[in-house]
């Protein structure tokens, strides 16, 4: 890794969204499989959100069940009553995605009402 | 990145008391149900059919198979299979680690597929399935015959000490997501599991990077109007991650 800067994003230090600073981040890029890249920006900090939608599958009577990734989503929060712009890479069609959503009742694959405190948003 | 590296969807195999948690999400773990109590560590293949009954009625025996031949009845004690019980409360729960940090409260429900596919509620299919609901389920609408309840906080904070108010009943369900109240509360009545039309949302986000688990009770039901067939769907726990 010598002569490889860390990511300006966490510094380099963690790469946990929670773990970022926020602060100043007014873009946000989602770097997609297929080489196309999604990007938002905003006024100020604290106005973004990340997140990957999947689950777990459980068999009942021979089903085969295991882990899957559904979507990996990007926003930003335009007002106080939570209405965003999101981008999401959609991993079972494999294609990039736009969106109007809300982060107190996202309607996106039945997402509901997303941590806040997780997203690090000030709202 | 921080996706859990462990999850998954637990069931007693022992009692209240002494609760052993069998592991039903590695390959090859599925649930079983049947109508005869004896069917512990029975390969898939010698797996009795079940004759569609002539009212509608619990599916009394629940195992949980952790290899195509070894399983244990829930609450079995390596023994026969007990009849279900909403009483044996502390009867599944979903597990996860403390590596993940959940986004959002985590959904339950159940699918036909792993694809996920849309499911059309009945009764106006001529084949009714075990998710879609017929006249042995309407109230309505139709409902599943697969019911789940689940507890209204995480184990680490309490876990459950007796069963729901109410028993499940074929025709328990309601359109959309059903939470239980936050705190040490069972939903009211059991919540049908149809996909992405009746589910139940957690009614909290758990802590970000740390272990706990999701106390929950599920039961299937049959009857006349459930269309014979060899049913293999999923059981899904939906959640976000950041």
């Amino acid at each position: 890794m010598l002569g490889v800067k860390p990511l300006p994003i966490g510094i380099g230090a963690s790469s946990r969204w929670e773990d970022v600073n926020k602060d100043h981040m007014i873009g946000l890029r989602l770097l997609c499989p297929n080489g196309i890249t999604g990007e938002l920006e905003a006024p100020e900090g604290h106005k973004f959100i990340q997140l990957k939608a999947g689950g777990l599958d459980v068999g009942i009577g021979g089903a085969k069940g295991g882990h899957y990734q559904d979507a990996h989503i990007i926003g930003v929060v335009k007002n106080s009553n939570g209405d965003c712009l999101c981008r999401a890479w959609e991993c079972r069609t494999r294609r990039l995605t736009t969106f109007e959503d809300n982060i107190f009742h996202m309607n996106y694959l039945h997402i509901g009402l997303l941590s806040l405190e997780v997203q690090g948003l000030k709202v | 990145m921080a996706d859990f590296t462990t999850m998954r969807l637990e069931g007693n195999i022992v009692s209240t008391a002494a609760p052993s948690w069998a592991d039903l999400s590695g390959a090859n773990h599925e649930i079983r149900w049947s109508d005869q109590n004896n069917q512990r560590n029975v390969a898939s293949a010698l797996w009795p059919a079940m004759i569609r009954p002539a009212a509608t009625g619990i599916v009394s025996y629940t195992y949980a198979f952790t290899a195509d031949g070894v399983g244990e009845g829930f609450y079995g004690n390596a023994g026969n299979c007990p009849v279900f019980s909403k009483d044996n409360y502390l009867w599944s729960r979903w597990w996860w680690d403390n590596v993940g940090t959940f986004a959002s409260a985590p959904i339950w429900t159940a699918y036909l597929t792993n694809a996920h596919g849309v499911i059309t509620r009945g009764p106006l299919v001529a084949t009714p399935n075990m998710l879609q609901g017929s006249a042995d389920t309407l109230n309505g609408v139709d409902f599943s015959y697969l019911k789940g309840n689940a507890w209204g906080r995480v184990t680490s904070a309490g876990a459950p000490a007796a069963g729901p108010g109410a028993a499940p009943v074929v025709t328990d369900g309601t359109a959309g997501s059903v939470s239980p109240g936050v705190g040490a509360n069972w939903i009211a009545a059991f919540q049908d599991l149809m996909g992405d039309l009746d589910y139940i949302t957690a009614p909290f986000t758990p802590a970000a990077t740390t272990q706990d688990q999701w106390n929950t009770e599920f039961a299937l039901f049959t009857g006349p109007n459930m269309w014979p067939s060899l049913y293999q769907v999923v059981t899904t726990l939906k959640y976000t991650w950041t």
